[in-house]
């Protein structure tokens, strides 16, 4: 069997919950079960032995949806060293035990001879309807804004694991950083939203909540951001101030 | 089930010795960093991966709590001993605001079947930064991850 590493986005519903996401990489690592994707219903054309997360989760917020995205790099061993997965392809993945049952959308070619990439997106059943339009908007955003930043190249690091997706100065470019240095700088976290776009696309924009695999106080992030605002500003009516930071500003 | 299960994770980890962590989740509240912290820091990985071709690829990330928005310049050093009286190499770096202050230096060894000793440095002297230059690691063409020294 090839061998291959796969870069791939992780995508579930909810704000700042991953319990799925969480179960995937457990059932990954436990030799009791096991992870299978596969072809046209039934045919399993590979496995997954090994998932390491490579970015901290990012934050989905459109009208339709609510989700989280996580960076992951899943080791796969696949059966057949000739098999090629085009982009646009459906392909699932469950677990043995039959806990876990994912939808995969291939936004680039997947096999043991492609280069790697960030190549696929992995769904939970219930996304796949409401995420599919966003899908070629999310296959550039991901690729073209992720690839500039982190060097794809293979072996790919996983070094990265405990970065966000931000930035330490409102109003520059986005990068990756630690939690603390966004937080002492109040920069923000990237969320990638819909907000404005006249179509189904993806723009990314700064909130001041993280994405997390388990659930944080979204008000409590808010409102620290914008108090930190309303005093650097010198606002005059604080409270109203706050409110409509929270309200509408950060939505 | 998933709690027992991410315990399995994490000692399926320490077991196989991989290097990479199981990461932690954001607070649930804004937390604020206790102390201002000083100086030069490598945040993440200092950690180098082989390639199939027999290369490494390196992946470091260096900050300067002093100044978050210039570039900061220094080098690898890769060294025969583990104190670097010799020196084989210097790949020089630029930790760019722009990348993150993300470095992924790629090194061919030209020596044979030695273990190599590596460290970064800031500027053009390891004394500029003596917290960052004193973490050392090795490859060997035995192996394909780096390891701890």
């Amino acid at each position: 069997m090839a061998s291959t590493e796969l870069i791939v986005h992780f995508m579930e519903a909810g704000s700042n919950n991953m319990g799925t996401f969480q179960a995937f990489m457990g059932i990954a690592q436990n030799p009791r079960d096991s992870l299978s994707i596969l072809h046209t219903g039934t045919t399993v054309v590979a496995t997954i032995s090994n998932v390491a997360q490579m970015l901290q989760p990012i934050r989905i917020v459109t009208n339709q949806l609510v989700a989280t995205t996580a960076l992951t790099r899943p080791m796969v061993d696949w059966k057949d060293p000739n098999k090629k997965v085009d982009p646009g392809d459906v392909l699932t993945l469950v677990s043995a035990s039959g806990t876990i049952a994912l939808t995969v959308l291939a936004l680039a070619e997947i096999g043991p001879t492609a280069a790697i990439a960030i190549s696929a997106v992995v769904l939970a059943s219930d996304l796949q309807s409401a995420f599919q339009p966003y899908l070629n908007s999310t296959s550039a955003l991901l690729g073209r804004l992720l690839a500039s930043q982190i060097q794809l190249t293979k072996p790919a690091s996983t070094a990265s694991c405990s970065l966000y997706w931000g930035n330490t100065v409102v109003g520059s470019g986005y990068g990756f950083y630690t939690y603390d240095e966004i937080m002492s700088a109040k920069g923000l976290f990237v969320c990638m939203t819909d907000n404005g776009a006249s179509g189904q696309t993806f723009f990314i924009r700064g909130s001041p909540v993280p994405g997390s695999l388990t659930p944080v106080g979204e008000d409590a992030y808010k409102d620290a951001f914008c108090r930190n605002l309303a005093k650097e500003q010198g606002w005059s009516d604080v409270e109203s101030g706050v409110a409509f930071c929270k309200s509408v500003t950060y939505k | 089930m998933t709690n027992r299960r991410l315990f399995l994770h994490v000692g399926a980890l320490s077991l196989a010795g991989i290097a990479s962590r199981v990461t932690q989740a954001a607070p649930a509240t804004p937390q604020l960093p206790g102390t201002a912290r000083r100086g030069y820091a490598l945040t993440n990985g200092a950690t180098a991966l082989k390639r199939d071709d027999g290369a490494w690829i390196f992946w470091v990330r260096l900050i300067n709590f002093d100044d978050p928005k210039s570039d900061i310049s220094g080098s690898l050093q890769i060294s025969t001993d583990r104190a670097f009286s010799q020196i084989v190499d210097v790949v020089p770096l630029t930790f760019s605001q722009s990348k993150s202050f993300i470095a992924q230096p790629v090194y061919q060894p030209k020596t044979g079947n030695v273990q190599l000793y590596y460290r970064y440095v800031v500027g053009a002297e390891p004394s500029v930064a003596p917290s960052v230059s004193s973490v050392v690691n090795s490859i060997a063409p035995w192996s394909k991850e780096s390891k701890a020294e």
